[in-house]
């Protein structure tokens, strides 16, 4: 006779101890370079670039050509050359500006734009060749040398092609 | 018990968001790296003028073989004096380092000389040239406020040794 099954038992695997779940492993973080040390310097250059930077004004030149060293050019033309415009400087009571004043033009310009139309207004009426005349400018010895550049630049801009210095005998 | 452990874990390890950060610093250190301008012996302390309508050009000057600039620097480059009077006076020419006293001509002319025979050796300039590349040339750099009784002197130094090209240094507006 067979042996009495056990009723209400349990089965064989109720001996085993209960399995043990595996934790999922965490997900893996992607290998990153060290970033401090990257920082550190990275931080130290800013630094030095801030406290080191000297920010300078963008400088320009205008360019000029000095007279011929010595005598006077003898011109072998027809035609007389053209009268120099002459433009003197002189400072203003306060030193804080300039006067200019240009060789047959009765009023005394205290703009640099009104200079520039005051040589423009030139060589229109000395029609074409005009921007060969040359332009004298002859600066007050105390009169300060932005001022000097200032009347250069705009001898320039007009499109004068012979600008020179002097300097007046007082 | 288990998940607050776990939530906590997880609020220790708040992380900063780096990247922005470096990328704003690498930002500002390309702009300091391209914006900063290398000293230059040529270069020294004056103020330029800015005129109106500047037609001043722009030139790289740093390397120029076949010029040579020549500073009027005035006797308060800083504009520290309270006396205005003070730094409309110039203090001393200056070539690269070399200083040379305001009125001293001759000094400026052989060292015009000096300059242009070592730009003709290093064939960078030509006795006759026919390109004003090719041409000698002395750029002046003066102080704005000295009077120009104390620049005229290069002027004539230029003329007196020989030199037809001239530039004025003066500041650009973009």
């Amino acid at each position: 006779m067979p042996a009495p099954q056990e009723q209400g038992g349990t089965n064989g695997n109720a001996q085993e101890a209960p399995r043990e779940r595996r934790k999922p492993a965490p997900p893996q973080k992607p290998p990153q370079p060290p970033m401090t040390p990257m920082i550190d310097v990275t931080f130290q250059l800013l630094l030095f670039f801030i406290l080191a930077c000297d920010i300078r004004e963008t400088e320009g030149r205008i360019p000029g050509t000095l007279p011929a060293k010595g005598n006077i050019v003898q011109v072998v033309e027809d035609k007389p050359p053209p009268e120099p415009i002459r433009i003197r400087l002189r400072p203003s009571a306060d030193h804080l500006a300039a006067n200019y004043e240009v060789s047959d033009y009765a009023t005394v310009i205290t703009s640099e734009q009104e200079l520039y139309d005051c040589l423009r207004g030139r060589q229109e009426r000395l029609g074409s060749g005009a921007t060969e005349a040359p332009v004298v400018i002859l600066p007050s010895p105390d009169v300060s040398w932005e001022f000097v550049v200032k009347a250069f630049n705009q001898a320039v801009r007009a499109r004068f092609t012979k600008i020179g210095f002097a300097q007046e005998i007082l | 018990m288990a998940s607050q452990r776990q939530k906590a874990a997880e609020h220790q390890d708040v992380n900063l968001n780096m990247t922005p950060m470096i990328d704003c610093t690498f930002q500002l250190i390309i702009f300091f790296v391209i914006s900063t301008q290398a000293a230059s012996d040529a270069y020294a302390n004056v103020k330029l003028c800015w005129p109106y309508e500047s037609v001043a050009l722009e030139s790289d000057v740093i390397h120029m073989p076949n010029g040579m600039i020549v500073n009027v620097v005035s006797m308060d480059p800083d504009q520290k004096d309270p006396d205005k009077s003070v730094g409309e006076r110039a203090a001393r020419y200056e070539i690269m380092k070399d200083k040379y006293e305001i009125g001293d001509i001759d000094g400026l002319i052989q060292r015009i000389k000096d300059d242009f025979n070592v730009a003709k050796s290093r064939g960078a300039v030509d006795e006759n040239p026919k390109e004003p590349s090719r041409e000698f040339f002395i750029e002046i750099r003066a102080d704005k406020r000295v009077h120009y009784e104390d620049v005229a002197p290069v002027i004539k130094a230029g003329v007196l040794a020989g030199v037809r090209r001239m530039q004025l240094s003066a500041l650009m507006k973009y």
